[in-house]
């Protein structure tokens, strides 16, 4: 260890710092028992869902394709992405987003990480990033394992829409993709505010917990017959934005009210979080 | 934290002024389960072996909600619907029921009510001797409520 | 102080209330480059917010700081660059290995850090270990793992916190090496310890705090020569003849404390006071070493005063402190 006597020179180090920050994120990541935990979930979960289904000849009816489980592999990813859009999503992204920050806090890491020349903006930047990351990787991981599941263990016959049409195997791949892009606005908008509560708490707990419940309750109250504008205000409607895409002819009116929606409570979300986390002394931990 | 207690401020102000209706209306309803209706019905048909076309049904659906004093708008599992085609020539109408529940999103699910020979069993008979699903007997379609 | 070099670190009027407790109240601290600097305080004192400040974790409501002759407002994250250490216990993630732990900050650091791991494992003695997981890990290996951290940005200025906290004797030993190694080859030392004897060893110049301000800030040489006289523990077979003695000796001032005498001399005068006693037959049980000077000095420094506190009366007399 010589040290250097010369005088302070700036250096360009801090530059591209979210980057480096996103990478070491990801590699903490991929190292935790529960991203690798949830990973499996999501890749196994859709072909032991579909096994149960093949064992018994009930259909879950009450969601959209329910009735088609055995007629179509392509409603399983559907059907799957009723069942998972309302809470399985908010609490898959949430597991990481809401523990990002506050993990720093648990672990007491926060001086360790801040005072390597790395700004704060930039550690928020690439522990946000790589919180999307993981929920963009999540939601794709259990898109094309329950397709991969609906294909292999049904079939690929034709799919009923939902104007009474039937839809072609090679027209349904697309749209079943489709439909499950059209959900991650609002895994992202969920993303974003366990973050907020990450940042906001410092308790894992609450910023995993968070979500969920909030997930939870939207579900319950979109439930209720209320006022259209209040329903469309609410982050969990644009998880159920994609049945228009199969309908004759398709709408998406619901689509882009969502997207609206869900870029607007990611934006106050982030931006709380970044101002809370740049404002805070780092006392403890 | 704050913006969910704003969201929830907003829901229950705009709850509670009544403003903004629901998207849910009639002949929304009408106008998604007439063609849906008739797009099954010839898949029904040519699994019986016989050929339809829905241009030629001419379906027309009449729903309503709960009972006469109900406002024919608004999800709820108390919509009926009484969908009228013609099916030999246009001389010989024909209907069928079903008894909807339509969801907040605007998504329902129509439950056969009769005739019993059209959507009374799950499972038909095909004209290749097959026992398939009964696309008539309960179908979910969505329509646009924005 | 060597003039041709802007101090590496120069802080001043910084002030940090948390709620309504201030913490540090208008402190300015001024270290120069390539010495070693030593912070003494009792818990509360407020070192723990200073280094906190300095190291850009807390704000400050009040003062400036300039590090390395870089100021937050001009250069960012980059006022620390060049900056290393760590305040309070230095901690890991305890899922990740010691040499994974280092890899993922040696990342952040950018540069050649990632080349220096090695090297830095080996100085702390932690090579062996670095493949176990930090969870794993004793309070002393921790430690050390904290100075390899630190040591991964080859820093021209090192603030270290109790580096010796939980390390054993010989560990200690090694971490002091270490430290004098590298102020010998230029690294400038903030040094903040509990611990009186190892900032006498280590230190060029010492700031001494209390209660959120300065009550001491000068050379180790400065600080000596305020130093009063070590006090000593005497154990005798006639008491009250030993302090007859006493008045008659040169330089010694002793009183009773508990069952043993209190002696405060210098070491030329306490051997002319033993010999005394044995002339006028009185037997020397035990004569143990209370307080060195400047630890003696630094109780005094750091003592509240009784009327601005209920705590237990200070140990060492109070002539001790002119």
């Amino acid at each position: 260890m010589t040290a250097v006597a010369a005088p302070p020179e700036p250096r360009t180090a801090a530059r591209g710092g979210s980057w480096v920050v996103y990478r070491c994120e990801l590699a903490k990541l991929v190292r935790q028992l529960k991203v690798q935990a949830a990973a499996v979930v999501c890749l196994l979960a859709p072909f032991l869902f579909v096994s149960a289904l093949n064992v018994q000849s009930n259909t879950p009816q009450d969601t959209l394709f329910g009735r088609w489980v055995h007629d179509s592999g392509f409603a399983i990813p559907l059907v799957v992405l009723g069942f998972a859009g309302q809470w399985a999503l908010p609490a898959l992204t949430s597991v990481v987003a809401g523990d990002i920050f506050s993990c720093e806090d648990r672990y007491g890491t926060w001086k360790t990480i801040l005072t390597r020349s790395r700004s704060r903006s930039q550690i928020f930047t690439g522990k946000a990033l790589a919180a999307m990351t993981y929920a963009v990787a999540m939601t794709v991981l259990v898109a094309l394992s329950s397709l991969a599941a609906g294909v292999l263990l049904v079939g690929r016959q034709p799919l009923i829409g939902l104007s009474g049409t039937l839809l072609q195997p090679g027209h349904c791949t697309a749209l079943v993709l489709t439909a499950w892009a059209t959900v991650l606005p609002p895994v992202l908008a969920f993303t974003a505010f366990g973050l907020l509560l990450s940042v906001a708490s410092r308790n894992s707990a609450a910023g995993i917990g968070g979500p969920v419940v909030v997930g939870l309750a939207l579900q319950l109250a979109s439930l209720v017959n209320a006022p259209e504008a209040v329903r469309m205000l609410l982050p969990t409607t644009a998880f159920g934005a994609w049945h228009g895409l199969f309908t004759e002819p398709s709408f998406a009116g619901p689509l882009a009210q969502g997207v609206v929606v869900s870029a607007v409570y990611f934006v106050v979300c982030v931006v709380g979080a970044h101002a809370l986390l740049r404002r805070r002394d780092i006392t403890e931990g | 934290m704050r913006w969910a207690t704003n969201a929830a401020l907003a829901a229950v102000l705009l709850a509670t002024t009544g403003c903004g209706s629901s998207g849910i209306t009639r002949d929304r309803l009408n106008i998604a389960v007439a063609p849906t209706f008739a797009n099954l019905y010839v898949l029904q048909q040519s699994l019986r072996g016989r050929t339809v076309t829905t241009a030629s049904m001419h379906a027309k659906a009449a729903c309503a909600k709960g009972g006469p004093t109900t406002p024919d708008q608004g999800a709820g599992n108390d919509w009926t619907c009484t969908v009228t085609w013609f099916n030999v020539g246009p001389a010989v109408p024909e209907t069928a029921s079903y008894q909807l529940h339509v969801q907040t999103n605007g998504c329902y699910s129509a439950d056969g009510d009769g005739p019993a020979d059209l959507n009374g069993q799950q499972m038909i008979v095909a004209a290749d001797g097959a026992t398939v699903t009964n696309p008539l007997w309960e179908f979910d379609g969505c329509f646009d409520t924005t | 102080m060597d003039q041709s070099f802007s101090p590496a670190i120069e802080a001043l009027g910084l002030t940090k209330r948390f709620e309504e407790t201030v913490a540090v109240a208008g402190v300015g601290l001024v270290v120069g480059p390539g010495r070693v600097h030593g912070m003494l305080g009792p818990n509360g004192a407020g070192k723990t917010t200073l280094l906190t400040m300095l190291m850009g974790l807390v704000r400050p409501d009040a003062g400036t700081i300039r590090i390395l002759g870089r100021t937050r407002d001009e250069f960012g994250a980059c006022m620390l660059d060049g900056v290393a250490g760590f305040v309070e216990s230095p901690r890991f993630y305890p899922y990740l290995s010691g040499r994974r732990n280092l890899a993922l900050l040696a990342e952040l650091d950018g540069g050649a850090a990632a080349s220096r791991i090695d090297e830095a494992l080996d100085l702390v003695d932690l090579r062996e270990q670095a493949g176990a997981k930090v969870g794993g890990y004793s309070v002393g290996m921790r430690q050390r793992l904290g100075i390899a951290a630190a040591l991964l940005r080859d820093p021209r200025l090192l603030i270290l916190d109790e580096p010796a906290s939980g390390l054993d004797p010989a560990g200690m030993r090694d971490m002091r090496a270490l430290v004098a190694r590298l102020a010998h080859d230029g690294t400038t030392v903030l040094l903040s310890s509990h611990d009186m004897a190892e900032v006498e060893e280590l230190c060029d110049n010492v700031t001494i705090m209390r209660r959120g301000g300065v009550v001491f800030d000068g050379s180790m040489g400065t600080l000596r020569q305020r130093a009063p006289d070590p006090a000593f523990r005497l154990a005798t077979s006639d008491d009250e003849r030993a302090l007859e003695v006493a008045r008659d000796a040169p330089g010694i001032a002793a009183a009773v404390a508990g069952d043993e005498l209190l002696v405060h001399a210098q070491r030329d005068n306490l051997d002319g006071y033993v010999i005394a006693l044995g002339r006028a037959d009185v037997a020397v049980r035990r004569l143990d070493l209370e307080s060195s000077p400047l630890e003696a000095l630094f109780f005094a420094l750091t003592e509240d005063e009784p009327e601005e506190s209920a705590e237990p009366a200070a140990s060492v007399p109070q002539e001790a402190t002119r």
